[in-house]
């Protein structure tokens, strides 16, 4: 961990996992993932699983809650610039999502971001 | 909920939360920024409306209230560091830059205590 003054900043996985509708789960992810750059922490994102469909352009938002697309596209100006999904993931639900904000990963490099993270949250 | 919050606007009853946010970014209207900033003891000046406005743009894009750092970036790049730094809002927002900006600008409070 990296010590500035007297607070430990910790290097924090957000790992999405679920759809980006079905439940709540995916904002709070991302409301977690910007509250904790701001203190200081560095925050990486990881989508796998439904979460991946979190990245399709043609996203219809229910009444009443956030857009997902909008709001991942603010992540880089909270200081989170280091996104990766699972390649896998986007091939076997045919996601071609036409934005260069993530990077692609196979399963033996997720697996090496997982590692190196101090902390991994799942959402 | 045992506590209901609101304010009087031209006849109409505007909720809002314990801390005074609307509970509605859509009541909001820019007639209703001078007497918000009265509440928050500021005296707007056009620097603090082209931070309102600011920050209701970034909310409308991002469907994101922007917090400090974010909104320090998002300022640097469209207005250049002389105004996205976070000494020039401080100034203009003494208790909070993030959070009076959006309090004015009828957005809930950015996101920050977990």
């Amino acid at each position: 961990m990296r010590k500035i003054g007297a607070v430990l900043m910790a290097t924090i996985l957000v790992h999405f996992t679920s759809s980006p509708y079905g439940s709540g789960a995916a904002g709070e992810g991302l409301d977690f993932a910007m509250s904790a750059t701001n203190y200081g922490h560095e925050v990486i994102a990881l989508f796998s699983d439904d979460a991946v469909q979190m990245w399709r352009s043609d996203q219809h938002t229910p009444d009443g809650v956030k857009t997902v697309s909008k709001r991942l596209k603010a992540l880089p100006l909270f200081d989170i610039e280091q996104l990766y999904v699972c390649e896998m993931s986007l091939q076997q639900r045919g996601i071609n999502a036409d934005t260069t904000q993530y990077k692609p990963l196979c399963a033996s490099d997720i697996a090496a971001v997982i590692v190196e993270a101090e902390h991994a949250v799942t959402f | 909920m045992t506590d209901n919050f609101s304010f009087e606007w031209q006849g109409q009853q505007i909720p809002v939360d314990k801390n005074g946010y609307l509970l509605n970014t859509k009541d909001w209207d820019e007639s209703m920024v001078p007497y918000l900033a009265r509440e928050e003891g500021i005296s707007l000046s056009e620097a603090h409306w082209e931070v309102v406005r600011f920050v209701r743009n970034f909310y409308l894009e991002y469907d994101t209230s922007p917090a400090i750092r974010a909104l320090v970036n998002a300022m640097k790049q469209t207005y250049g560091p002389e105004k996205g730094n976070s000494r020039y809002l401080q100034r203009l927002f003494p208790r909070g830059p993030a959070k009076q900006a959006t309090k004015l600008a009828g957005l809930p409070k950015p996101a920050k205590c977990l």
